[in-house]
C-alpha cells in the first residue's frame, strides 16, 4: 500500500472543544466499529473510534427508515442512547433530507432531547447563510418540486377514483386499473421518502430535518456546513482526517445524470426540465394564473370559462357563434375552431381525451426530485494518515456526485501518480457504506466500485426487504452491483436483512466466523437490533 | 365552393416546414436546407387541420386551454404555401404535425399499395368486438415533458414540450422552449408506431426482447429514410464534400445528426457510427456480433437493427454510384479539386435518394411477410428477403445480399435455417392448392414445391376453394377508395354477413372452421391447434362453431407492380390463437382463458395466478390470387410441430412458451428503465407501452 501522506489544500484545524484540546493529547485511534441499526431500509449508524479497547469518540450518522412508527424505532434508539458514554454524541452527521435518513429524529425526538450533541455536520446545501446563495436556490426549487409532486399525486388520485367510479364498459379496465395502481404505488414510494408524512404540512423541510435542526439550535450545538474539497482534523482523533467529497459545489453536478447503461438509467435530470411541469402542477392547486403559457395569448381559444372539466356541459355551453367570436378577437388567421373543441368534447369520443395523461410527468418529476436530494448527500471519506486506510460514507450520493469527486479542482492531481485524489481514496477504501440501499444509482461503476481495489474491503448496506417502500423492491438490490460487491469484498458484505437477496452474502462468508472482535449481530428480546463491524485503521 | 370544370383538383397541398427541427434554422450553413416544402396529397380539410386520416386537436391540458386551430384552406395561407415556419405560432405547429404525419402515411401507402387503416378500437363486448377509427388524433401540446408517444388506447399521438437544457448550447438557447411536435423525426417516428399498430397490433406486446425493440427501430428507420428522400438536403451536403469520395460517410454522419437535434431521439442512431477522435472524421462503427445476444434495453437493441439496415443502404448506395465516380474522375478515383460539378451533385443526390426510397420500400413491404405475433429481428430479415424476392425477381444490384450481410455482421440470425443465403432465408414457397376455373371446375393439380409438407388432396382442394373466396374479396375491394368501406367489407369477408337477405356471406372465419377445425394438414401449415385435442392445450372452444377458437386479425389485398413490371396480386391473412398458461412452482399448467382479453379469471371464473399469461401463436398466410395457390405460411407455432404426427397427442410449443415465460420474469434485469421499474406493472402488462418506452 502506498505510504504517501498527502497535504490537502484546505485543511481545517478544528477545535470544537477548546477545553479538551488544551489537555493531554489523545491516544492514537487504532480501530473503528461501525454499527448499523436495523430499523428497516434506511440509515442509522453509530461509529465509535477506539484506541485499544477505549472508545474515544462517537459519531452518529443519520437516523431514519422507510417503514415504522415511533414505537417501532424506540427499542433501537434506546439501545443507541444506552450505549453512549455520558449520553454524548461527539459528532452528529446528517447526510441529506430524505425520510429514510432523518425521520427517526422526528419520531423519537424525546430520546435525542436527552442527549448531549457536541457538534453537527451538514452539507453546504443546508447552510441558511450560504454566501453563494446557491443553497437557497436549491431549497426553493426542492420546495416547489415537493409541492408540485404533492399536487400531482392528489390529482392522480382523484383521476383514479373517477376512473374506478366510472362503470361504463371499458375493454382495458383491468390493465388500466393495474397500471394506475402501479403508477401511484411508484409515486407514493418516492413521496414517502421525499415528502412530509404529516397531513397538510407545507413547511419547507421534512419533519425529521426540521426537528433535529431545532434541537441543535436549542442545545446551541456547534454546526458546520461542509463544502467539497475541504479536509478536517479533529483534535480528539489524531491520525485521522475527514475529507469532504460531496455534495458537489456546482449545481450542474447535482442535476447531472450519467451515461445511460453504464452508471445510471437514462433519464433527464436537468433542473430546468422539471420547471415547466412543476409550474403546471403548482397551478393545480387552484392558481391557474401562475401558469406560464407557451404562446402569446392571442392564440388562446377561450372556451366558456370553467367548462373544460365537464365534457357534456361544455358542449352544450359552447355558443353557436364561437367562430365569429374568435374572429373578432383578433384571430391571427383562420376561422374559429369550434369544430375542434366540439370534437374534443364529443361524448362518443371521450375515450380519446387527454385531460389527465400529462399528470404522468409526475413520475419523472419524482425521480428527479429524489435524485437531486440524493446528490446533496454529505460524502465523507475518513482517512488514517498512518495506515492510509479509508472509510467511505457517501450517504445516498448518485452518479452526478460520484463523478464530481474526481473533478474537485484542488484535488485533481493530488493522488498517487497525479491521479485525482478521489480515485486515490477509493483505491484505499477498506470500508464502504453502500449508497442508496444497493440500488443501481447509488454506486457509480467506473468512477466508483471498480476503483475500490483494496483486498480488505468490507461493505455495509442498509437494505431490508421486509421493511421497505414497496416501489423499491424492483430496484433493490441491483443484481450486478450485488455481484460486484460480493466479488470485491469476498463476502464481507453485511446487509441489514438478507431476506430475498440472492445470493445472500452469508452463503459466501458466514460473518459469525469472523469472530466477535470483528463482527457482532446483537439481538435483544428476539429482535435483531444492530449489526456491527469493527476494522483496524 | 364550386370550381369551373377546367380547373383540376391540385394533386398536392404545399406546406412549408422544417426538414429537421427549428434548431437548424438558426445555423447559417443549414438554414437553406432546413426550410423545405412538404407536398401533401390534396384533401378537403377542416380547421385543425382535420382531414381524412388525421385530426389535429390542439388542446393543452396543462393549462386547460385550446390554441386556435389553423384553417389551411384560408386564402392567405393557401396563397403562400402554408404558414411561415415559426416556433412561437401554435398554428404553424398544427400545420407541421399534419404535414409530416401525412407525408409518412403517404410513404407507407406508396410502398404497400393500399390504404392505411388505423387499428380499430377494441371494445371486447358481446356482439361488438371492435370499432372502426377513422382518424388518428394528433395532440401537439399534450404534456410538459421531453416525451412524445403513440397511445394505442386513444389512437392518438401525444407530443410534449419542455424547457431545454441543451447538450450543445450553441444550437439551443438554454431554458428556451423545445417542442417535440416541431421535429420531423419525432412526428415521423410516432406516426409510424401508429401505422404499425394498425398492421400488426400484437407487436405492442413484449413477448421477447425483440418485439418492442423492433417497434422502435422500425419507426426510426422510417423517420431516417424519409429524410433521405428529400433531395434538397442531400444535394447541399454532397456539394459541401467536394472531392471526398467517401460521401457514404457523409450520409452516415448526416443520419446521426438528423436525430440529435432534439435531445435523446438520436440515440438509436449511435450504433451507425462515431466521430474518430484522431482524425475528427465520421466513421461507421464496427458491428459487434455479441450485441444482439447481450443488449436487451429496447432502444439499444433497436439500434442494432437500425445500424444493420443503414449499412445495407450505404452498400447499396456505394454500388449505385461507383460508375458515376469512375466517370467523374476519369477512372482515377480522384476527383479534381474545387467544387463538384452541379450535374454530378444532382446525380449523386438522386442516387442516394433513390436508394433510400428503395430501402424504405423494402422495409415497409416486409411487414406483409412478418408473423403476426412474437416477431424477432431474424424473422424480419426473412420477411425483407421474401417480400423483395416476390416484388423483384431479378436482384441485379444485390440489394438482398446487402441486407443479409449487414444482419450477419451483427449476429442476427433467423432461427431454424441451415445456411445464410437468399434461397434459405426466403420463406419456402408452398404453392398448395388447386386452380379452379370460373365454373368451379378443377383445372390443374399442382403439387407442392415444398418437400417437408405432405398435404392431402382434400386439403389442396379446400385451399383452392378458400382462394376462390379470396378472389371475390379482391375483386370487391380493388376499386374501393373509402377507407371505412374497405374496413367494413374486409370485416364482412372475415366474419361473414348473416341476416342480410341479398348478401349472405359465410365469412372466412367460418369457412376455415368448417373445413379445417380438425385438420392435421392445416395445423402443420399454420402451426395453430386445428386439432381434436386442443382443449388440453389451454385453447378455448369457438363460440360460434365447433372446434378451437382463433382470431383472424387482419386480411388485406396486396396489389403491386414491381419495377420490372411483375404484377403481384395477393391476399394476406393474419391468424392468431391463444392458450392460457399458468405456473405452479414454476411448472407449466394449461388453463382455458376467458372470452375477452385481460381477464384475471379463467373461463370458469376462477382466479388465475399473477404470473399466468395468454400465450399466443400466429400465422401469416399469403395467398396468390393469380395462381390460386397458398404461397407462404409464416408461422409462430402454438403447437409443438413434432407432436403433429399421426398417432401422437398434440402438445403445446414448450420451447416458445418457456422462452416467453423466462423473458417476462427476467424483466427487471433485462433492459427495463428506472421509470418502468418504479411506475410500471410489469413490462408485458402495460396498457400504454410507448409512454413508458419514450421516457427520456
Amino acid at each position: 500500500m502506498a505510504k504517501t501522506t498527502k497535504k490537502t489544500a484546505t485543511r481545517l484545524k478544528t477545535s470544537s472543544t477548546p477545553a479538551r484540546s488544551a489537555s493531554t493529547p489523545a491516544a492514537r485511534i487504532d480501530n473503528v466499529s461501525v454499527r448499523m441499526y436495523c430499523m428497516g431500509t434506511g440509515d442509522c449508524f453509530l461509529v465509535k473510534f477506539h484506541s485499544g479497547k477505549q472508545a474515544v469518540f462517537t459519531m452518529m450518522i443519520d437516523c431514519g427508515s422507510c417503514r415504522g412508527s415511533q414505537s417501532d424505532f424506540t427499542p433501537y434508539l434506546q439501545d443507541l442512547a444506552g450505549s453512549l458514554t455520558n449520553k454524548t454524541i461527539d459528532l452528529l452527521v446528517v447526510t441529506h433530507e430524505h425520510n429514510d435518513h432523518v425521520n427517526g429524529f422526528d419520531k423519537c425526538y424525546d430520546i435525542f432531547k436527552g442527549l448531549t450533541i457536541k457538534e453537527a455536520w451538514f452539507a453546504w446545501t443546508e447552510d441558511p447563510t450560504d454566501p453563494t446563495g446557491a443553497a437557497a436556490v436549491l431549497k426553493q426549487q426542492q420546495q416547489k418540486m415537493r409541492t408540485g409532486l404533492r399536487n400531482a399525486i392528489d390529482a392522480l388520485d382523484k383521476d383514479r377514483q373517477a376512473f374506478l367510479a366510472d362503470k361504463r364498459h371499458n375493454a382495458f379496465r383491468i390493465p388500466l386499473e393495474d397500471n394506475h395502481a402501479a403508477f401511484l404505488m411508484g409515486l407514493n414510494t418516492l413521496a414517502s421518502i421525499n415528502l412530509s408524512d404529516i397531513p397538510n404540512d407545507d413547511k419547507p423541510s421534512l419533519p425529521g430535518m426540521r426537528k433535529i435542526k431545532q434541537l441543535l439550535a436549542e442545545k446551541k450545538t456547534k454546526i458546520r456546513y461542509l463544502t467539497p474539497g475541504s479536509s478536517l482534523d479533529l483534535s480528539q482523533l489524531p491520525g485521522l482526517t475527514f475529507h469532504v467529497l460531496g455534495p458537489p459545489a456546482s449545481r450542474d453536478s447535482i442535476f447531472r445524470s450519467g451515461k445511460a447503461g453504464t452508471d445510471v438509467y437514462n433519464k433527464n435530470l436537468a433542473l430546468n426540465n422539471s420547471s415547466l411541469p412543476v409550474n403546471a402542477f403548482l397551478g393545480l392547486s387552484g392558481d391557474i394564473a401562475r401558469n406560464d403559457l407557451p404562446f402569446s395569448s392571442v392564440y388562446i381559444d377561450e372556451p366558456p370559462s370553467g367548462k373544460v372539466q365537464s365534457p357534456p356541459a361544455a358542449k352544450a355551453m359552447l355558443p353557436a357563434n364561437a367562430a365569429s367570436q374568435a374572429e373578432t378577437a383578433a384571430a391571427p388567421v383562420g376561422k374559429g375552431s369550434d369544430s375542434v373543441i366540439n370534437a374534443y368534447f364529443d361524448p362518443s369520443y371521450d375515450w380519446r381525451r387527454i385531460d389527465n395523461d400529462w399528470l404522468n410527468s409526475a413520475g419523472a418529476l419524482a425521480l428527479r426530485l429524489n435524485s437531486h436530494i440524493n446528490n446533496t448527500s454529505l460524502v465523507l471519506a475518513i482517512e488514517s494518515t498512518g495506515t492510509n486506510k479509508v472509510i467511505l460514507f457517501p450517504g445516498d450520493a448518485e452518479f452526478g456526485s460520484w463523478e464530481s469527486w474526481h473533478c474537485i479542482e484542488e484535488w485533481k492531481t493530488k493522488g498517487k501518480d497525479g491521479k485525482p485524489w478521489a480515485e486515490d481514496l477509493l483505491n484505499r477504501t477498506v470500508f464502504y457504506k453502500v449508497g442508496h440501499h444497493l440500488s443501481y444509482n447509488g454506486t457509480a461503476l467506473e468512477k466508483g466500485i471498480l476503483m475500490m481495489k483494496d483486498p480488505n474491503l468490507a461493505a455495509m448496506a442498509t437494505l431490508d426487504r421486509h421493511r421497505i417502500a414497496k416501489g423499491w423492491t424492483s430496484t433493490m438490490p441491483n443484481k450486478p452491483l450485488l455481484q460486484e460487491l460480493l466479488r470485491r469484498t469476498q463476502g464481507k458484505l453485511f446487509i441489514m436483512d438478507e431476506f430475498e437477496v440472492m445470493p445472500p452474502p452469508s452463503s459466501q462468508l458466514d460473518p459469525s466466523t469472523l469472530g466477535e472482535d470483528a463482527y457482532i449481530a446483537f439481538t435483544s428480546n428476539g429482535k435483531l437490533l444492530y449489526k456491527q463491524y469493527t476494522l483496524s485503521v | 365552393m364550386s370550381h369551373p370544370f377546367t380547373h383540376k383538383k391540385p394533386p398536392f397541398r404545399k406546406l412549408r416546414g422544417y426538414a429537421f427541427d427549428p434548431s437548424l434554422s438558426l445555423k447559417i450553413d443549414t438554414v437553406a436546407i432546413n426550410n423545405i416544402i412538404y407536398k401533401v396529397p390534396w384533401e378537403r380539410l377542416d380547421p385543425g387541420p382535420a382531414g381524412e386520416y388525421v385530426e389535429v386537436i390542439d388542446y393543452d391540458p396543462t393549462v386547460k386551454k385550446f390554441y386556435k386551430a389553423v384553417d389551411l384552406c384560408d386564402d392567405y395561407i393557401l396563397a403562400q404555401d402554408g404558414l411561415d415556419p415559426s416556433e412561437s405560432d401554435p398554428q404553424f405547429h398544427q400545420q407541421f404535425v399534419y404535414a409530416v404525419a401525412m407525408t409518412t402515411i403517404r410513404n407507407f401507402e406508396k410502398a404497400l399499395g393500399r390504404k392505411i387503416i388505423w387499428e380499430p378500437r377494441l371494445l371486447a363486448q358481446e356482439g361488438r368486438y371492435e370499432e372502426y377509427v377513422p382518424k388518428l388524433r394528433l395532440y401537439p401540446h399534450a404534456m410538459r415533458e421531453a416525451n412524445a408517444y403513440y397511445s394505442p388506447l386513444k389512437k392518438a399521438i401525444l407530443f410534449g414540450y419542455f424547457s431545454s437544457t441543451p447538450a450543445d448550447e450553441t444550437l439551443h438557447m438554454p431554458d428556451s422552449l423545445v417542442f417535440t411536435c416541431l421535429s420531423h423525426d419525432i412526428i415521423a417516428h410516432e406516426t409510424t408506431h401508429a401505422i404499425l399498430d394498425g398492421i400488426h397490433n400484437y407487436y405492442n406486446e413484449a413477448t421477447n426482447p425483440d418485439v418492442l425493440a423492433f417497434h422502435e427501430a422500425f419507426a426510426d428507420i422510417v423517420a431516417l429514410f424519409q429524410h433521405f428522400t428529400f433531395p434538397e438536403v442531400l444535394k447541399h451536403q454532397i456539394a459541401k464534400t467536394r472531392g471526398d469520395l467517401g460521401a457514404q460517410n457523409l450520409l452516415g454522419q448526416l443520419a446521426q445528426e438528423f436525430g440529435t437535434a432534439i435531445g435523446d431521439y438520436g440515440s438509436l442512431r449511435d450504433a451507425i457510427g462515431e466521430i474518430d477522435e484522431a482524425t475528427k472524421t465520421w466513421k461507421p462503427k464496427e458491428p459487434d456480433p455479441n450485441d444482439y445476444r447481450t443488449v436487451m434495453e429496447p432502444h439499444a437493441r433497436g439500434s442494432i437493427l437500425v445500424a444493420a439496415v443503414f449499412e445495407a443502404f450505404l452498400n447499396i448506395y456505394k454500388s449505385r454510384v461507383a460508375d458515376l465516380l469512375r466517370i467523374a474522375s476519369n477512372g482515377s478515383g480522384i476527383l479534381p479539386q474545387g467544387e463538384l460539378h452541379p450535374d454530378l451533385v444532382d446525380r449523386l443526390a438522386g442516387e442516394a435518394s433513390k436508394a433510400a426510397g428503395h430501402v424504405l420500400n423494402m422495409c415497409i413491404r416486409a411487414l406483409d411477410c412478418c408473423p403476426p405475433v412474437d416477431l424477432t429481428f431474424g424473422d424480419y430479415l426473412r420477411a425483407i428477403i421474401t417480400a423483395d424476392a416476390d416484388a423483384i425477381r431479378d436482384d441485379q444490384r444485390d440489394y438482398r445480399l446487402a441486407f443479409i450481410d449487414a444482419f450477419r455482421r451483427r449476429g442476427i440470425y433467423p432461427e431454424g435455417i441451415k445456411t445464410l443465403s437468399v434461397e434459405s432465408l426466403r420463406y419456402p414457397v408452398l404453392n398448395i392448392g388447386y386452380l379452379i376455373d370460373e365454373s368451379g371446375k378443377v383445372k390443374h393439380n399442382l403439387s407442392s414445391d415444398n418437400v417437408d409438407l405432405d398435404v392431402s388432396e382434400d386439403t389442396k382442394q379446400l385451399l383452392g376453394v378458400i382462394n376462390t373466396f379470396l378472389r371475390d374479396y379482391g375483386n370487391d375491394i380493388k376499386y374501393i377508395n373509402d377507407r371505412e368501406k374497405i374496413y367494413g367489407i374486409t370485416r364482412t369477408y372475415i366474419g361473414g354477413a348473416y341476416g342480410i337477405p341479398d348478401k349472405k356471406i359465410i365469412g372466412l372465419h367460418g369457412r376455415l372452421n368448417v373445413k379445417f377445425s380438425n385438420s392435421i394438414d392445416f395445423a402443420r401449415i399454420t402451426g395453430l391447434a386445428f386439432v381434436d385435442g386442443y382443449r388440453v392445450l389451454g385453447i378455448r372452444p369457438s363460440n360460434k362453431y365447433n372446434g378451437p377458437s382463433y382470431q383472424i386479425t387482419k386480411m388485406r389485398l396486396v396489389s403491386r407492380v414491381g419495377p420490372t413490371g411483375a404484377q403481384l396480386n395477393q391476399v394476406v391473412i393474419s391468424m392468431v390463437q391463444r392458450a392460457g398458461a399458468k405456473f405452479k412452482n414454476g411448472k407449466y399448467e394449461p388453463y382455458t382463458p376467458s372470452r375477452f382479453p385481460f381477464s384475471k379469471t379463467d373461463d370458469d371464473g376462477k382466479k388465475i395466478p399473477e404470473d399466468a399469461f395468454e400465450f399466443r401463436g400466429g400465422c401469416t398466410l399469403v395467398f396468390d390470387l393469380d395462381t390460386q395457390l397458398l404461397k407462404y405460411a409464416i408461422s409462430k407455432p402454438i403447437v409443438d410441430m413434432d407432436s403433429l404426427q399421426k398417432g401422437k397427442p398434440p402438445a403445446i410449443n414448450r420451447r416458445r412458451l418457456d422462452s416467453q415465460y423466462t423473458f417476462i420474469h427476467a424483466g427487471s434485469d433485462a433492459g427495463q428503465n428506472e421509470f418502468t421499474k418504479y411506475f410500471g406493472s410489469g413490462c408485458h402488462k402495460l396498457a400504454e407501452p410507448f409512454a413508458f418506452l419514450h421516457q427520456i
